[in-house]
């Protein structure tokens, strides 16, 4: 009996052991399930029951200044179709029959498409319109899914398209404003997680959490869609009456730095853009800010305004022209039409553009002091426009390595120095605006879910004193309206000043014609650039820029409704 | 004789009793009966304004899309080819030849300051009160049509 008990015992104590151990595993596990791994699977389930979506945010509008939309957003729809769902031949045809005609498509060719698709949904149709779109959705063929896509619609059709740049299909800025401005444009997506039945589809009254989408705010540009248009128009028409490569014209506010218009060619059309084809990609940039070049005898108003504002000339003070001009290591520089001109002021080296007028006055500066002028000028860094790839420029400077004393002279008349179009008509602004130097903007406000934003003009840097400013001014008009010979940039009715370049490269034939002007002379309202890449006719910029200036001004001028100098009076009235 | 009694007084009872239990149970599957009913309607009411949700839901992307191809038709009304496009063919305007200023002694005011009729100035220019600063673009536009 005593036996008995004791076999009973150990058995028991075995059986309770195995117990124990099994329980003690299995709170083991529960406490590792529910407690330690807790949060990997409550995210498994969540997973398993919450679907996420992300919802795309309606991109803003880019607009002018005056407020016309230059890019909007509309709604188009991808289309595509579940194989699985026309393996039954009956149901494809009859979507096929649905389907087919708003794509224009093939039905049959439809069908067979659909069920090579080895793999996901078959896309159908990309970007169809929403007219379509909302049709296939009424008519809901069996398999078919639309899928909602914004696109950009452009009201004035190419206009500015090199500025506008454009967005990639996940609606992404990828060149321009579009890209620059990504961020105000684009919006926050909203993402939103709701409880799915086994098919994926909502469940009734289940659990909708998350964030709705925060529409892309509204950009105002400081462009003005009519002077953009003229501009366009008009290079447009240069570049092929010249035979030209390309060219560059910015119409900018002096005061504010707002620049009112910029185009740039070679570039590209929104109507025929192709991301596939990698020609393209060399006209996605915007030259004016990008590319460099070298001013030619625009530069010399810098350098007489360094002269002016240091008091070292007049506009009267003389000096002789021999016709040559001497540089440090035996170099010689000559006029650009070789001419000599014996006594000559110094506004006379602007109207007649005497390049060894201009190396007399950089001599007078001397390197320390013109360098330091063509750097208040904003020459050798980024304008900080708000434009991406903004090229600084090239200013080799007497503390360079690599210069040489006779890099003074030449670049006094504009050789030898690299500087982008909207560098110069910035520095031109500053000498027409009381002597400033702005910074040139393109945005001018963002109205977005937050409110909006406005963008003030910003001074950089006094440049000059209003003194020169006012002097220069008054020469550069002097040079359009000099009574001595008929000056191909004046502008009927109006007094307007300017100043003409023609850079050339010394190692090839190329060439570059360029205007840089302003009206009216009294009180500037808008600045002009005009440079032309290469023409083949003339090679001057007097005979290939200078009249452009004066169409387009003509025209910005009456736009502006600003008075004509030269009106005929009529007395009497009230 | 006293056992028969005991006997039939147990199912005179008996039969007293058990019309309750059986009321009782009646009304417990009435009970159920309805509540399962009233599931069946919740549920099935519950699936039908899911689908109205849905619907509704549908309806909105759609209003959306609406709105979008109306903005865009608001901007193409408003761009400068069709402006143009209604000066020349419309109203018969042709491109000025040559220009001609005359000048009266009466001040001119500074360009700026010049007023246009309410119906060309964006809203917030026009002084009409509310919220004219955030308004949507395409109702500042709307103002600035001038041929509707």
């Amino acid at each position: 009996m005593a036996r008995r008990t004791h076999r009973l015992n150990w058995r028991f104590l075995l059986l309770v052991l195995v117990l124990v151990v099994s329980t003690g595993g299995i709170v083991a596990r529960l406490v590792q399930v529910q407690i330690i791994d807790h949060d990997y699977y409550v995210a498994q389930a969540e997973d398993e029951h919450l679907r996420r979506t992300v919802l795309r945010a309606p991109r803003g509008a880019i607009l002018d200044r005056n407020g016309y939309p230059l890019a909007t957003t509309v709604d188009t729809f991808d289309v595509y179709i579940d194989p699985r769902s026309w393996r039954d031949d009956v149901t494809a045809q009859r979507g096929a029959a649905a389907l087919a005609p708003l794509l224009g498509r093939d039905p049959g060719e439809l069908v067979e498409a659909t069920r090579a698709q080895e793999q996901g949904d078959y896309l159908a149709a990309r970007s169809v319109s929403a007219d379509v779109g909302i049709q296939l959705r009424e008519l809901a063929p069996a398999g078919v899914k639309t899928v909602t896509i914004n696109s950009r619609f452009y009201p004035e059709g190419d206009l500015a398209s090199n500025l506008l740049g454009f967005i990639g299909r996940d609606q992404v800025g990828l060149e321009g404003i579009e890209a620059y401005f990504d961020r105000e444009l684009g919006g926050v997506p909203g993402v939103v997680y709701f409880e799915r039945d086994g098919m994926g589809n909502p469940i009734p009254f289940g659990r909708r959490i998350g964030d709705e989408p925060v529409p892309g705010g509204d950009v105002y540009l400081t462009i003005d869609r009519y002077i953009q248009g003229l501009v366009e128009e008009r290079l447009d028409a240069a570049i092929e009456e010249q035979e030209a490569v390309g060219g560059s014209i910015i119409v900018m506010d002096p005061k504010t730095g707002e620049i009112l218009a910029l185009a740039s060619r070679p570039s590209y059309l929104l109507s025929e853009l192709d991301l596939e084809d990698p020609n393209q990609a060399a006209l996605f940039r915007i030259r004016a800010v990008t590319d460099t070049y070298p001013p030619g005898s625009v530069m010399k108003i810098i350098t007489m305004a360094a002269a002016i504002d240091l008091g070292l000339v007049t506009p009267e003070t003389t000096y002789f022209d021999s016709g040559v001009a001497s540089v440090a290591g035996g170099h010689q520089i000559y006029n650009w039409d070789l001419s000599s001109n014996g006594t000559t002021t110094v506004l006379g080296v602007l109207q007649k553009s005497l390049n060894t007028g201009a190396v007399w006055v950089a001599g007078m500066l001397g390197a320390d002091r013109f360098y330091d002028y063509v750097q208040r000028f904003g020459f050798g860094e980024p304008t900080y426009a708000g434009l991406g790839g903004e090229a600084p420029g090239l200013v080799r400077t007497n503390e360079d390595d690599g210069w040489y004393p006779g890099d003074l002279a030449t670049n006094s008349f504009g050789q030898g120095i690299a500087v982008t179009p909207l560098q110069m008509i910035t520095a031109t602004s500053a000498l027409v605006n009381g002597g400033l130097l702005m910074r040139p903007y393109i945005v001018k406000e963002v109205a977005g879910s937050d409110g909006r934003r406005v963008f003030e003009p910003v001074v950089v840097r006094r440049a000059v004193s209003e003194e020169t400013s006012r002097t220069l001014a008054q020469m550069m008009t002097d040079v359009v309206e000099q009574e001595q010979r008929f000056h191909p940039a004046r502008v009927p009715g109006y007094k307007a000043g300017g100043k003409t370049g023609t850079s050339t490269f010394a190692d090839s034939d190329e060439v570059i014609a360029s205007f840089v002007g302003f009206a009216p002379a009294a009180d500037p309202r808008f600045v002009i650039l005009v440079k032309i890449d290469e023409p083949q006719g003339s090679r001057l910029g007097s005979v290939v820029a200078a009249p452009i200036f004066s169409e387009l001004a003509s025209r910005i001028l009456t736009y502006f409704g600003i008075q004509p100098d030269d009106v005929a009076r009529v007395e009497g009235g009230r | 004789m006293a056992v028969l009694s005991r006997s039939l007084e147990r199912s005179q009872r008996l039969a007293t009793v058990s019309p309750r239990i059986w009321h009782v149970l009646l009304f417990a599957g009435a009970a159920i009966g309805v509540l399962g009913l009233l599931q069946v309607v919740q549920t099935s009411d519950a699936t039908t304004t899911n689908f109205a949700i849905q619907r509704l839901e549908q309806q909105k992307l759609e209003a959306q899309t609406e709105v979008h191809q109306l903005e865009a038709q608001v901007a193409l009304l408003s761009s400068l080819a069709r402006v143009e496009r209604e000066a020349s063919e419309r109203l018969g305007l042709e491109p000025p030849v040559a220009q001609q200023a005359v000048e009266v002694n009466v001040a001119w005011p500074a360009a700026d300051q010049q007023r246009l009729p309410t119906r060309f100035v964006p809203v917030g220019e026009a002084g009409v009160e509310g919220d004219a600063g955030e308004s949507p673009w395409w109702r500042d536009l709307l103002g600035l049509l001038s041929f509707n």
